[in-house]
């Protein structure tokens, strides 16, 4: 596996931990950071993953809804600055 | 664009399927949560992580509280707080019909002032249902429920407002958080620190006043109110019958 792959695995890992145990604001961080350096998907997966720890059913999904903001704001952020 | 699109879609499949994905992802978390738990405390505990100077810190500690603690059986100790609590979940149980639960989330993970326990539809439980701390301080309301787990919203999530009582003023409490919540009363309302707020919404105590002070302007209180239990400790709950 390659750097790169081995850091964005750390992240994705860093964020489910951060989802189960940490406080609130703290799954942003490697959401922000994955968002910035790949074309990550799985910031998607981690807000749904935050949300359906900690979210009642019909509650607006917060997370959710920040993931996608952060994946598409960054998408052309990412490219400006060349991330990736 | 495809991602978005898929992530969507297990987020709508999760509320025509009643939450049961969800359900899910949160029984696989309190797995982790639990076995995480217990083997921070063992890898912790052990001592693995030290430095020297930790190590002479608590030395030194230790000497001191062992002095202390040849007078004082620490195992009878522990077995008298464990039978204490075990004496008000009695106490508890024979004022409300219910169960014991066990936390199995960390308490200050949720931005929605939310955490799971272990009992769900099967074990009684059903939505609607008041959480109580072993003194009898309600806490929260069951929010979710699936087979043998259930998500419980705290009387003092962020931002949420519960209409309380305290000594003769009617006042509204605003959630702050961490078993917290304010609120404020009119100036010449008779609320001391250590009066007991109670909730008719659940017909149980929500915490006692812990500070009052005049508000900025002086034309109202304001009043701090606590849930006398320390939420992070917090392990072992009761459960209400609805």
């Amino acid at each position: 596996m390659s750097v790169e792959n081995s850091f964005r695995v750390f992240l994705i890992a860093v964020g489910i931990c951060a989802a189960l145990y940490g406080p609130p604001w703290l799954p942003f961080v490697p959401m922000i950071l994955l968002a910035m350096r790949f074309r990550a998907w799985e910031v998607m997966l981690l807000g749904l993953l935050t949300d359906f720890l900690w979210a009642p059913s019909l509650h607006v999904p917060l997370y959710l809804i920040s993931a996608i903001a952060i994946v598409w704001a960054f998408e052309p952020l990412r490219r400006e600055l060349l991330l990736s | 664009m495809y991602a978005t699109a898929l992530i969507i879609i297990i987020f709508l499949l999760d509320l025509v399927a009643g939450g049961r994905l969800r359900a899910s992802a949160r029984l696989g978390a309190s797995d982790a949560y639990i076995s995480f738990t217990q083997i921070s405390e063992r890898v912790f505990g052990s001592g693995l992580f030290f430095t020297r100077a930790q190590l002479a810190a608590e030395n030194s500690q230790l000497r001191a509280e062992l002095a202390q603690y040849q007078a004082d059986d620490a195992a009878y100790k522990a077995a008298n707080d464990e039978n204490a609590r075990l004496r008000s979940l009695v106490g508890l149980a024979a004022e409300t019909p219910g169960r014991a639960a066990n936390i199995v989330s960390s308490l200050n993970a949720s931005a929605y002032g939310t955490f799971t326990i272990d009992a769900g539809i099967e074990d009684g439980v059903s939505r609607g249902s008041v959480v109580y701390t072993p003194d009898g301080y309600a806490i929260g309301i069951i929010a979710e429920t699936s087979s043998h787990s259930a998500l419980v919203t705290e009387l003092f999530a962020p931002d949420s407002s519960t209409e309380a009582t305290t000594g003769d003023a009617h006042i509204v409490l605003v959630g702050q958080g961490g078993g917290n919540a304010r609120a404020q009363a009119p100036r010449d309302s008779a609320i001391s620190e250590g009066d007991v707020v109670r909730a008719p919404s659940v017909d149980a105590p929500v915490g006692v006043v812990g500070h009052v002070e005049p508000s900025a302007n002086g034309a109202d209180t304001e009043v701090y109110v606590r849930i006398p239990a320390n939420l992070r400790t917090l392990t072992l709950v009761y459960v209400g019958r609805k």
